[in-house]
């Protein structure tokens, strides 16, 4: 072997139990955390493909993590599949999972630059199922290339999983002598603009919203869209941060009040540790709503709103506005959905493409974990709320929208530096 | 516990892949055990996001310039002005019709998703009441401002569907909308002589 041996797998009794089960059940297909020790690492990536059947049977179906849902090609050779793991990565163990519509043959190859192919497997006289290829590859795009299918129809997957030994090809952070041991980077955005706009809810619609407040980047208004915003200019620092995010303004009678400290966390809490070292970036254009602009009380579950005082702790946080002590400030608190379902952008109602973890993993209809983004909100007021109101209605109606336009490799190095080996950054993505 | 869950994974598994080895319709995504996920409805062909923004804005907006207009046509002190209330109501109420039609044939439940909300152009609850208890000179000046601020604010919207929306139907009734706004405003304005 030219290369050093990897560490040694850990494939305790579990791996002997799991084999046999599958044995007892007469069925190859399983989901989920293949038994290897290594790490999957096309789960919820980029993909695209030669070809689709049909819109019911896109390209993502085949990493999404749910072996319902599957791609189906056009009836035709060749055809291909190739999913981005957004950087190179070393490359161990590719795994086939196979409709009835397989290919008898096929080749595995990799690239760096989405143009130049290595293959590192061919097969010939397949016979569908399931396919676990130990391979021994390198680069940032892996590719499924099939040159004959087994049947008129065209070539299926129900999954295609890579995994490798984790991370990207550089070399894991080492842990800074005096980090703090929290996985968290942030944005310091402040307030940008008022307007009854909102680009998520009622898209190309100006004046059709409530009045919210934006912050981060300057351009957003009701036709905002990613591109506009990659375009545009942003107050965060770091104003690498191109993303958009509002709020309902906050009244004080008639009159408007902005937050003067505002703070977006992206953090990799919530979630157990072996979910967290495989966090994923939030993809570039993600749309996310936290709370509920319609929430009807304070005993509403929908309402995730949290106000309390800054420097006063000893008041008790409500979902309503609560009285902050003379010299304090009232803040809000607000956490978003942090599991994925590794396909949709948006969704119809806006909501159902994200979810919460469950027992500290990711659900399986939403099975890819990305950073939590906390808004901490820090309005100069205090005293008797009873004159304050949000744009939405009462403190429990509080909400905050989130349109992701952070440029990807940004992302993605925060993401590896800080949230994945949990290391505290700041605005800038370093220790 | 891993156990259990590998168990339950692979029953999954199971369920969800047996017997599918077969090409044909598109097998049905099985939402598996794990949080509930929430149903979204999604509007029928044609309709785009901002289509039904538009809409469901709009029939809230257009019941509220209704109910103005119904006050005015009783209480305003110049006959001139109780007649224009009139010809609005009139014209609305064709419109209020069309939206209605159009959210139906969307597919989407009705639903006014800025209840409780501080709408431009739209007087909130408590703002309401005040012009229904009021009369004579302070009835007029909160009916002029508050119907003004509706009927310019219905036919900005009205703009932003024009450009925007991708139903063709909604889109001419956006065009009828704006034009049948301005007209009316400037008819209001003309009576309180601005």
């Amino acid at each position: 072997m030219p290369r050093a041996l990897p560490p040694p797998r850990t494939k305790p009794r579990l791996f002997t139990l799991f084999a046999a089960l599958v044995a007892l059940l007469g069925t190859a297909l399983v989901v989920a955390p293949a038994a290897s020790a290594d790490t999957l690492l096309s789960q919820g990536r980029p993909v695209t493909a030669s070809s689709a059947e049909s819109a019911a049977t896109p390209a993502s179906a085949a990493v999404d993590g749910n072996t319902g849902t599957r791609w189906s090609s056009t009836f035709s050779d060749p055809q291909w599949l190739r999913v981005d793991l957004g950087a190179a990565s070393a490359i161990s163990q590719v795994v086939l999972r196979w409709e009835g519509a397989y290919a008898t043959d096929f080749q595995i190859q990799t690239s760096n630059d989405g143009g130049t192919w290595t293959t590192i497997n061919t097969t010939t006289g397949a016979t569908g199922g399931v396919q676990t290829l130990n391979v021994s590859g390198n680069g940032r795009y892996v590719r499924l290339y099939t040159t004959r299918r087994a049947t008129q129809w065209g070539a299926s997957l129900w999954e295609f999983q890579v995994y490798g030994p984790g991370g990207t090809a550089s070399p894991s952070p080492t842990i800074p002598p005096g980090a703090v041991r929290v996985a968290e980077f942030l944005a310091d955005c402040p307030f940008s603009h008022r307007l009854p706009d909102d680009p998520i809810i009622f898209p190309g619609l100006a004046g059709a919203s409530h009045m919210h407040s934006f912050f981060g980047n300057t351009t957003t208004n009701a036709n905002s869209t990613v591109q506009s915003l990659l375009a545009g200019r942003s107050n965060c620092n770091p104003s690498t941060d191109l993303s958009s995010y509002w709020t309902p303004t906050l009244y004080n009678g008639t009159t408007p009040v902005e937050p003067s400290i505002v703070t977006f966390y992206y953090l990799g809490e919530g979630v157990r540790d072996d979910v967290r070292e495989r966090i994923q970036p939030l993809p570039l254009g993600l749309r996310i709503i936290a709370g509920n602009a319609k929430a009807t009380g304070v005993n509403d579950p929908t309402s995730t709103a949290r106000w309390s005082c800054l420097h006063a702790g000893q008041v008790p946080p409500s979902k309503d506005f609560v009285t902050c002590p003379a010299g304090t400030q009232m803040e809000s608190y607000l956490d978003f959905p942090q599991c994925w379902n590794g396909r949709d952008l948006d969704s119809a109602d806006h909501k159902s493409h994200m979810a919460f973890p469950v027992n500290g993993d990711c659900p399986s209809t939403h099975p890819v974990p990305v950073p939590k983004l906390r808004q901490v909100l820090r309005y100069p007021v205090n005293g008797n709320p009873a004159a304050f109101r949000l744009a939405s209605g009462p403190g429990y109606t509080m909400h905050g929208d989130f349109f992701n336009a952070w440029p990807e490799a940004e992302m993605l190095r925060r993401v590896v530096d800080c949230i994945r080996p949990k290391i505290k950054c700041g605005a800038d993505g370093r220790p | 516990m891993r156990t259990r869950r590998v168990v339950t994974a692979i029953l999954i598994g199971t369920l969800v892949t047996g017997g599918c080895a077969r090409p044909g319709p598109p097998a049905g995504s099985v939402a598996p055990t794990g949080a509930p996920v929430a149903v979204a409805v999604t509007p029928r062909a044609g309709f785009g996001p901002t289509d039904i923004a538009w809409v469901e804005l709009m029939i809230p907006m257009t019941e509220q310039a209704l109910r103005l207009a119904g006050l005015a046509g009783d209480r305003a002190a110049d006959p001139a002005m109780r007649r224009l209330a009139g010809r609005i109501g009139d014209g609305q109420k064709a419109e209020l019709v069309h939206l209605r039609r159009l959210l139906l044939m969307s597919g989407m439940p009705y639903t006014d998703p800025h209840q409780g909300h501080d709408m431009p152009g739209m007087a909130t609850p408590g703002e309401f009441k005040v012009i229904e208890r009021a009369s004579g000179d302070v009835f007029g000046r909160l009916y002029t401002r508050t119907m003004r601020e509706n009927l310019a604010q219905a036919a900005h919207v009205a703009r932003g569907e024009q450009a925007s929306g991708t139903h063709p139907e909604a889109r001419a009734l956006a065009g009828a909308v704006e034009r049948s706004r301005t007209a009316q405003l400037a008819e209001l304005e003309r009576l309180t002589g601005r």
